[in-house]
């Protein structure tokens, strides 16, 4: 056991003590010309994976985008329609206040507005079967836009009248 | 112990030196360059031992170092880099032994004990000269196990041998070493 334990202990001096050996050519010509032929790649796998993972992040993203933006663009279109609404809505109002103790030149403005306001219904029914038809949404434009321009005129003509 | 062997070996962490694998990580081949003149003679040594063979030897430490570079943005620094670099080196060259020798080659050798016939009384043996003369796989295990300071799990993993396996052949090598140098 003590001989043995004393070669272990010889062999570990020895080991400490061990030489450091060098090449007999220079290895560096011959290294440097690998390198150069296959450049270091900085990505390496990581930079695969974040690649793979990037374009399955994208194919997933693009795909809930696929199946989401037909409702989210009937939301969107729904949405600025009943916005236009309460818009057109206020401004109407607003007007009617305006002029509610002004006479007309005509009562018939009201049988227009009427006309004009079940236009509007029409084409908001229209709009909320087929909320990204741009035509209908401008077709609706147009009658608060005329709706409003009855308003106007005519109460614009009576106080033209009435100076 | 044996990790103090290695640290011995190799000294302790310089900062100059990890500016330089920063460098490297980054694809400045003048630091890796750097880095070969502070570490080639070490893993020339290593893979020396290893294979018992100067020209394989250096053909290793070329492959060592071609493959380190791509694997150097792995070294994440929670280890003393010449630690890293000689677990590395020594993954390498033992491929690199593999790949240089038929199965035939190596069955051949594994049983081909170079008996020195001058004892180590002679003072005309060292260590090393010694080791060189161990079987292939007796050899392997003790440079990786005594020498690089790794555990009988690591090399039997390394050498693709069962743990039993490395145990035995450590003490195949030591009963070996003990028997030439005893000799005086």
């Amino acid at each position: 056991m003590s001989n043995e334990h004393n070669i272990d202990n010889k062999i570990q001096d020895l080991v400490d003590n061990l030489p450091e050996h060098a090449p007999k050519r220079d290895l560096w010509p011959g290294i440097e010309h690998a390198l150069v032929q296959r450049p270091k790649r900085q990505s390496n796998n990581r930079g695969l994976y974040a690649v793979a993972a990037s374009i399955c992040f994208l194919a997933v993203l693009g795909f809930l985008s696929v199946q989401q933006l037909p409702m989210q663009q009937d939301s969107g279109a729904l949405a600025l329609i009943a916005a236009l609404e309460t818009q057109h809505k206020q401004n109407k109002d607003a007007l009617l206040v305006q002029y509610q103790n002004t006479a007309t030149v005509t009562d018939t403005w009201h049988t227009q507005l009427s006309e004009l306001e079940s236009a509007a219904e029409m084409v908001k029914n229209a709009l909320n079967e087929d909320p990204n038809n741009t035509a209908l949404l401008k077709m609706l434009q147009y009658i608060h836009q005329q709706q409003i321009a009855v308003i106007e005129k005519s109460h614009a003509k009576a106080n033209w009248q009435q100076i | 112990m044996t990790s103090t062997v290695v640290q011995a070996q190799f000294g302790q962490r310089e900062p100059a030196i990890d500016m330089q694998i920063l460098a490297a990580q980054r694809g400045d081949m003048h630091a890796y360059r750097n880095l070969y003149n502070t570490y080639h003679k070490k893993v020339y040594s290593l893979a020396y031992r290893l294979t018992a063979d100067h020209g394989m030897a250096e053909d290793a430490t070329q492959e060592v170092f071609i493959q380190l570079w791509h694997k150097l943005e792995n070294f994440q620094g929670q280890s003393q880099f010449s630690t890293w670099l000689h677990a590395v080196a020594s993954n390498i060259t033992i491929s690199y032994m593999r790949k240089q020798k038929s199965w035939l080659q190596r069955m051949f050798s594994q049983e081909d004990t170079h008996i020195p016939e001058q004892s180590i009384a002679d003072a005309q043996y060292s260590l090393d000269e010694l080791v060189l003369r161990l079987p292939e796989q007796a050899r392997l295990v003790f440079v990786l196990f005594t020498i690089e300071g790794q555990r009988h799990e690591e090399i039997a993993n390394t050498l693709n041998i069962a743990v039993g396996s490395s145990k035995a052949q450590l003490y195949r090598a030591k009963t070996l070493l003990q028997e030439w140098m005893s000799d005086e």
